[in-house]
């Protein structure tokens, strides 16, 4: 098939024929006259380009259609002739964006794949400490959701749907041609990118073969402008508040009059019940506080036509509204680019360090803060008389003591170079080498202080406190190695490049536990040495882990008047993880794309208000191969000791057979842009099946083993993605748009391990025809006002009964959110600029284990939800709240709530000085901005923050930062 | 054009050479593991699985707490022994209320931890197929290959055992009813082995055979320091099966080998025994050290001072006051994580080595007392000539080793005989991990009244279960019934 469509090509490109030519001279400049130097010049047989006084000849046939393009400008055509004069028109959305692919780049309008490009601009300035958080609600198809309110924190990243169960499902994630690791953003400054590409079909990602499955997302860095040197310096600063808690505890009276009325557990007398009334604690108060946000960034671009240079550094700090945590980073960037000769070297260098104090989140832990300011009774008072914290009556560990006497950090440092090199053959025009290497290096530092008076301190080993310090190194180098060919003749554009690259990894970690610390040292000091004496015995770890990637693939592009686009793209992988026999695999795509605007029978009676107008479609496959560890086709042997002995542990069963998950995509797309592209827009179509899915196949307990990994099943992401911008007034001082888009992504599994139609895991259900993650619960139905007891319904849903049953268990929705996208409007009015932007999901379940814990009557000790005041208690009463001798069973629908939200995800305000004021003073630009991130949501959701990507809460939740600041930004 | 062609053959060279590195990326070792099919070429790795073996009665599902803990402190859990308390965080109510179903996580776990030890032990005995056999180093080597090959063989007995004491309706040496799937093989690659439940009698027919082949082979073999089983310990466990498969004449004389091996510890040292401070009265302990876990947190977890299940009243009442017991296995501790609170009684029995109160110690899977009422429940049951007077003295020699100015009993009959040795196991083996299988093979009643509804007790503790109950045999578990067709039909009735 391949071969085919390549000899196909060759032929075309043989047949064409040789007109008669002349050296026709013109002139490109922009709309007020000004030369365009550098613009692209095509006719039929040669590009060439403007030189500095906008000036070119081209060999041409005269009355030939000839096509300039210059980056930020609409593509421009005209009539060959001599002295032609062109005149370009700008575009800030311009149709000559650049889609980025990391390997390779191309004209937006000549891709057939399906991306999203989003500017570096659009999240500028966004108080986020994880720039992936910003990009929620900003493309089409990609699901982006917040974890936590830690500063910091990454959010889970999800390209048009999940498509692996057990495999990872983070995207692949390019930072200037070099592969980093997802989810670990917080060391890096967004300020340095210029933009975010994201691939999502076959077409676009089968270049990145068994890593492409869960789409890519390729980051481009700053590069320097041409011009004399411009300083640039941005300052913010703000402060986070505490979003409300839609999940309601009670209060010192309810609570006591609950215990009363309830066995009075801790026996209360009248006077003691009296005196705890008037306490009342709000521990919301006591724990949680205002976050402060800081943020400088300096930044010099400028050069010349032979080097050009962006050099930056930044300060990021942020204190989060939990005390104690918060985030500084620090980042310096030199990206340097020269061109001699043939020879185009550029080499970007990156230093990040980032520094995290954060507590324990997404537990049910006792320990952790986060839980027990939830959990804490309201009479309670937090500290003595003298000062100390009070100890609690119900053996619940102190919020604050927990948080304040315990140290939780992370320390990263990271460095990300890269170095390319490029040379253009002289002998052969159009042949190109390129050779990119480049590394990406993470040093994680974890530190752990647990004090010996906390809960946490006390259940170290020895009883005394503890002290833990982790060293994880990571190094991945990759180095790409490609040589390309591209070339024109007459109405056909050809390219073809080939690849070859090398991918490694290595991971070295260390880390010790000390015990005992019963000296003031917060740090090693602390620690008591173990003897045989005492029970202060360190613990230590240590672990190396190397994986490779080789590749060799290749890419073809073809191009047929402009207006017929054919780009095919094959892999070749070898993966270290899999065993000798499933080592290799084979990746590729087709696509083609036709732009319909193009064509005669359409511009002769559109002209005037259809700017374009194409259809594309594609159609490839891509793999996954993120699953267990470096080794998970090994059977293994682990390390064990008894009573002082060395022991070989078989922990892994093997599967020498296990190989490459694989995704097939199909995907059609319309791109259009209308009325001097005022409204332009998107639609695609795809469908998407992952087969030889991983999947623990289960086997009989007897092996010692539940299950071990094999490749089967299959399992389909289906779905429809829209995006719409309309510049609704378009005047010279009032320009008002608006922009939205919409994805609606269908998950289903075709099947499952040995043919069974499900597959039931804890409060889940893999079900064939269902969703992934779909809930698979006892339905309630209310309480019987008669005897106080949970009513539940059976599996028919037509019967109720009293008595909980596993055998009723029933599907109950998805926790994964089907519809989502985001919506926004922009006003600029002279030199004012306002942006307003929301995001949403919709259709998704999540199962508020928060409430479980504070509406199970056997917590009695701790304080619980409000709602269970209005318990059942007498015969008759009609409520939601079964009797509190009721047997209580927490994996019922009773849990599930509506996931869906709308949140105000951002509001940014800002004035830019005419420049005419700032000339005498020297400055070239000076914008002041406000920007307000989170300040609403609308949710159904009982908690502090729907924003949940595993769709359960299991507790220690960290709630979104609401943050408004304020800023400068300042050119010289 | 010649630099030209040097800087394009230099190029071409890059690529080649990055080309040969290929092989070496993509050929990693595992660095930190092994793979399994690289070893057992030396008699030390047979040695490093067996230990690796006795690792596994660590696992919170056996040995271990933090989860059911279900051969040491989860038999009393579920008995009347002790009484959940408001303090627990409820995490096994389905097991100690008995409202278990086939899909109850904690019975899937605990099947699994079994299996596991049964499976590394037929590491142990098998290897992994493809290296050099256990007996080919039996040439030079026979002593350690004998030994290795003995532990092996007591332990996959003993864990079936174990199994087979939750799993089984009866516990007749001859019953039909269902047994527990016998393993002897090991499976690494794909497994496929799709075992039968086969019947009582042919799962004690294969525990017998296992342990009577490790007797011969550790006939000369003594564990100094208890850790491992040796010759002792298989006589204890053969006693102890012996026991409960009504042969009172091999429980007889197995529990008296094991006795004479490892004499009693007198009422001056009794103490020390919970300390790790002696090895008198023990014949098998699994050790536990810091980083290992513990084998008691979920009565008492000492760190947190949380008390989650409470010694019963009932048996706190069954101890004289002279009698030392009491107060080695319970404490009046106050609660509150900073012990302000009020004084409460909390299992102690556990509490740590030596000084340490931090749940850190061995757990005492076998002692000499236990083979004492064993001896005595023997002869009591067998009732020949003169067997009530022995089953007498060996009451009361255990007694008089707990009890300070101790007056022995005198002219029981059987009956009273039989119900003072249920007391004395309550009395003496609390907290070990009996009480529940010795209700299943005896009377089949719990009572928990009245502490099951006091107000310090946790909300919804059950108070009884009656002899009919299905409760008294485990569900298999269903993620096994649905895996294993050859199980299919062999669930336990009730369930």
């Amino acid at each position: 098939m391949m071969k085919i469509r390549l000899l196909l090509l060759f032929t075309l490109f043989n047949t064409v024929n040789i007109m008669a030519q002349n050296s026709l001279s013109g002139k490109v400049q922009d709309k007020d006259g000004n030369p365009l130097a550098g613009a692209t010049v095509k006719s039929k047989t040669e590009a060439t380009k403007t030189n500095e006084t906008g000036g070119f000849s081209v060999k041409a046939t005269a009355g030939e259609t000839l096509y300039i393009t210059y980056v930020g400008m609409t593509l421009a055509t005209i009539e060959a002739a001599e002295g032609m004069v062109v005149s370009m028109v700008s575009n800030a959305k311009s149709e000559t964006e650049v889609i980025v692919t990391g390997y390779t780049s191309q004209s937006k309008r000549r891709s057939v794949g399906s991306t999203t490009t989003i500017k570096a601009e659009e999240i500028k300035g966004v108080p986020i400490g994880s720039f992936d958080q910003a990009l929620q609600g900003k493309a089409p198809g990609v699901l982006v959701q917040a974890q936590s309110g830690q500063p910091g924190a990454a959010a889970r990243i999800n390209i048009r749907g999940k498509s692996s169960i057990i495999g990872s499902n983070d995207p692949l994630f390019i930072v200037d041609g070099i592969q980093i690791s997802a989810n670990d953003f917080a060391s890096l400054n967004p300020n340095d990118f210029e933009n975010f590409n994201i691939l999502k079909d076959a077409s676009s990602t089968a270049i990145y073969g068994s890593r492409g499955s869960n789409g890519v997302v390729v980051i481009t860095t700053k590069r320097g402008k041409i011009g004399k040197p411009t300083l640039t310096y941005d300052f913010q600063i703000g402060q986070s508040t505490l979003p409300s808690n839609k999940l309601k505890v009670m209060d010192a009276n309810q609570k006591l009059d609950y215990e009363i009325a309830n066995g009075n557990p801790y026996g209360w007398t009248a006077t003691e019940e009296a005196d705890l009334r008037k306490i009342n604690t709000n521990w919301n108060d006591v724990f949680f506080r205002k976050g402060k946000t800081q943020s400088h960034q300096l930044s010099l671009s400028g050069g010349n036509s032979g080097t050009r240079y962006f050099i930056s550094g930044g300060i990021f700090d942020q204190t989060g509204t939990v005390q104690k945590s918060d985030l500084k980073r620090y980042t310096g960037r030199v990206n340097l680019e020269t061109t001699f000769g043939d020879f185009k070297v550029g080499v970007n260098t990156f230093v990040g360090s980032s520094k995290i104090n954060n507590t324990l989140e997404g537990n049910a832990f006792i320990g952790s803060p986060l839980n027990a300011v939830l959990w804490l009774n309201p009479y309670e008072k937090p500290f003595t008389d003298d000062g100390k914290y009070s100890s609690i009556v119900s053996g619940q560990p102190h919020p604050l003591q927990e948080l304040l006497e315990t140290d939780n950090q992370s320390n990263q440092l990271k460095g990300i170079a890269t170095i390319n090199a490029e040379y253009k053959a002289p002998f052969l025009k159009g042949l190109t080498f390129r050779t990119n290497w480049g590394g990406d290096y993470t040093q994680d530092e974890a530190f752990i202080y647990l004090d010996r008076q906390t809960y946490q301190g006390s259940i170290a080993t020895g009883a005394r406190g503890s002290l833990n310090r982790g060293l994880g190194k990571l190094f991945r180098y990759t180095g790409t190695n490609s040589i390309g060919y591209n070339t024109s003749k007459g109405d056909h554009d050809f390219g073809v490049t080939i690849f070859n690259e090398i991918l490694q990894e290595t991971r070295t970690a260390f880390s010790f536990t000390g015990f005992g610390i019963v000296t003031p040292f917060r740090n090693e000091s602390g620690i008591t040495p173990g003897t045989s004496t005492n029970s202060f015995i360190p613990t230590v770890a240590g672990s190396r882990n190397v994986r490779g990637l080789v590749s060799y693939f290749a890419d073809f592009n073809y191009a047929y008047k402009n207006k017929y686009f054919v780009t095919t793209n094959i892999r070749r992988d070898g993966s270290s993880r899999f065993g000798e026999n499933k080592r290799w695999a084979n990746f590729g795509s087709v696509g083609a794309a036709w732009l319909l605007s193009e064509e005669n029978f359409i511009s002769n009676f559109s002209e005037n208000w259809l700017d374009l107008f194409k259809l594309k479609v594609s159609y490839g496959a891509v793999g996954n191969q993120a699953i267990g560890g470096s080794f998970p086709a090994i059977s293994q042997l682990s390390p064990a000791r008894y009573a002082g002995q060395g022991g070989l542990l078989s922990t892994t069963l093997s599967n020498p057979d296990l190989q490459w998950e694989k995704k097939t995509t199909t995907n059609f797309g319309v791109e259009f842009g209308l009325f001097k592209n005022r409204i332009k827009g998107s639609f695609e179509y795809y469908n998407a099946i992952t087969s030889a899915l991983f999947l623990d196949k289960s086997i009989s307990g007897t092996s010692g083993f539940s299950s071990f990994t094999t490749n089967v099943g299959r399992m389909r992401n289906r779905g429809i993605e829209a995006g719409l911008d309309i510049d609704v007034i378009r005047s010279k001082d009032f320009v008002w748009s608006i922009n939205g888009q919409i994805t609606n992504n269908k998950n289903s599994l075709l099947e499952l391990v040995d043919g069974k139609t499900e597959d039931i895991s804890g409060d889940f259900i893999r079900k064939v025809g269902e969703p992934l993650n779909t809930y698979f619960l006892v339905k309630t139905a209310g309480v019987d006002p008669a005897t106080g007891d949970q009513l539940y319904l059976t599996k028919d849903g037509k019967t109720t009964t009293n008595v909980y049953s596993p055998d009723d268990r029933v599907t109950l929705g998805t926790s994964d959110a089907p519809i989502f996208g985001g919506f926004g409007t922009d006003f600029k009015f002279k030199a004012i600029e306002l942006n307003i932007f929301f995001s949403y999901i919709s259709g998704n379940e999540v199962f508020n284990n928060d409430r479980q814990n504070l509406e199970n009557p056997a917590y009695l000790f701790d304080n619980l939800s409000t709602d269970l005041t209005t318990e059942w208690r007498t015969p008759g009463q009609v409520t939601n709240i079964p009797r509190p001798d009721n047997a209580f069973f927490g994996s019922t629908s009773r849990f599930i709530e509506d996931g869906s939200f709308i949140r105000l995800r951002n509001v940014n305000l800002s004035y830019t000085m005419p420049t005419s004021l700032l000339a005498n003073a020297k400055i070239k630009s000076l914008k002041f901005f406000m920007i307000g991130q989170n300040l609403f949501t609308s949710t159904k959701y009982l908690g502090w923050d729907p924003e949940l990507n595993s769709g359960s809460s299991v507790g220690a939740r960290y709630p979104a930062l609401r943050t408004i600041t304020a800023g400068i930004s300042i050119g010289l | 054009m010649k630099n030209y062609k040097i800087l394009f053959f230099s190029f071409i060279t890059i690529l080649s050479v990055s080309l040969e590195s290929c092989k070496k990326v993509l050929d990693q070792k595992t660095e930190n593991t092994f793979d399994v099919f690289d070893r057992f070429n030396s008699l030390d790795d047979y040695q490093f699985a067996l230990n690796a073996t006795y690792g596994l009665f660590r696992q919170a599902n056996y040995f271990g707490n933090g989860s059911t803990g279900a051969f040491s402190t989860l038999p009393d859990m579920m008995s009347d022994n002790t009484v959940e308390t408001s303090s627990s965080l409820g995490n096994y109510v389905d097991l100690a209320n008995w409202v278990y179903a086939s899909n109850t996580d904690n019975i899937q776990n605990t099947w699994l931890a079994a299996y596991a030890i049964i499976s590394q032990a037929n590491l142990t005995l098998n290897g992994n197929g493809k290296g050099a056999a256990l007996e080919s180093f039996a040439t030079n080597n026979q002593a350690q290959v004998d030994r290795i090959k003995g532990q092996a063989l007591a332990i996959r007995a003993m864990v079936h055992f174990d199994l087979l004491r939750y799993f089984a309706l009866n516990y007749d040496r001859n019953s039909n009813a269902f047994g527990i799937p016998y393993l002897k093989k090991v499976e690494l690659t794909n497994p496929k082995n799709l075992p039968t439940r086969g019947t009582v009698k042919e799962t004690y027919d294969n525990i017998e055979t296992d342990l009577l082949a490790a007797l011969t082979l550790l006939s000369a073999y003594n564990s100094t320091n208890r850790y491992n089983i040796d010759v002792a310990a298989v006589n204890a466990i053969l006693a102890r099966m012996y026991l409960y498969a009504g042969d009172n004449n091999k429980a007889i004389q197995y529990a008296s080998v094991a006795i004479t091996a490892r004499p009693i510890a007198s009422i001056s040292t009794f103490p020390s025994i919970w300390k790790d401070e002696t090895k008198e009265d023990v014949i098998w302990a699994c050790s536990f050290n810091a980083g290992e876990g513990d084998p008691a947190a979920n009565l008492y977890f000492a760190n947190g001072n949380r008390s989650s299940y409470r010694m019963h009243t009932s048996l706190i009442n069954l101890y004289v006051p002279n009698d030392i017991r009491l107060n080695t296995y319970t404490a009046l501790v106050r609660s509150q994580s900073d012990f302000s609170g009020a004084l409460r009684r909390v299992v102690t029995k556990h509490w740590g080595k030596g000084i340490f109160k931090d749940n850190i110690v061995d757990w005492k899977a076998y002692r000499t007392s236990e083979q004492y009422l064993i001896r005595a429940e023997a002869y009591a049951k067998r009732n020949g000539a003169g067997d009530l007077l022995l089953a007498l003295n060996n009451i009361n020699t255990l007694k008089s080793n707990r009890i300070s100015s101790y007056i022995p009993l005198v002219g029981l009959t059987q009956a009273q005989l039989i119900s003072e040795i249920a007391n004395e196991r309550r009395r003496e083996l609390f907290a070990e991990g009996h009480r529940w299988f010795d209700i299943k093979r005896t009377t089949r009643t719990i009572d928990r009244n009245p502490d099951c509804t006091a107000a310090s007790a946790a909300p919804g503790v059950a108070c009884n279960i009656d002899p009919t109950s299905r409760s008294w045999a485990w569900p298999i578990p269903q993620a096994e019934i649905d895996v294993n067709v050859n199980m299919a039909g062999q669930q336990n009735p009730g369930y």
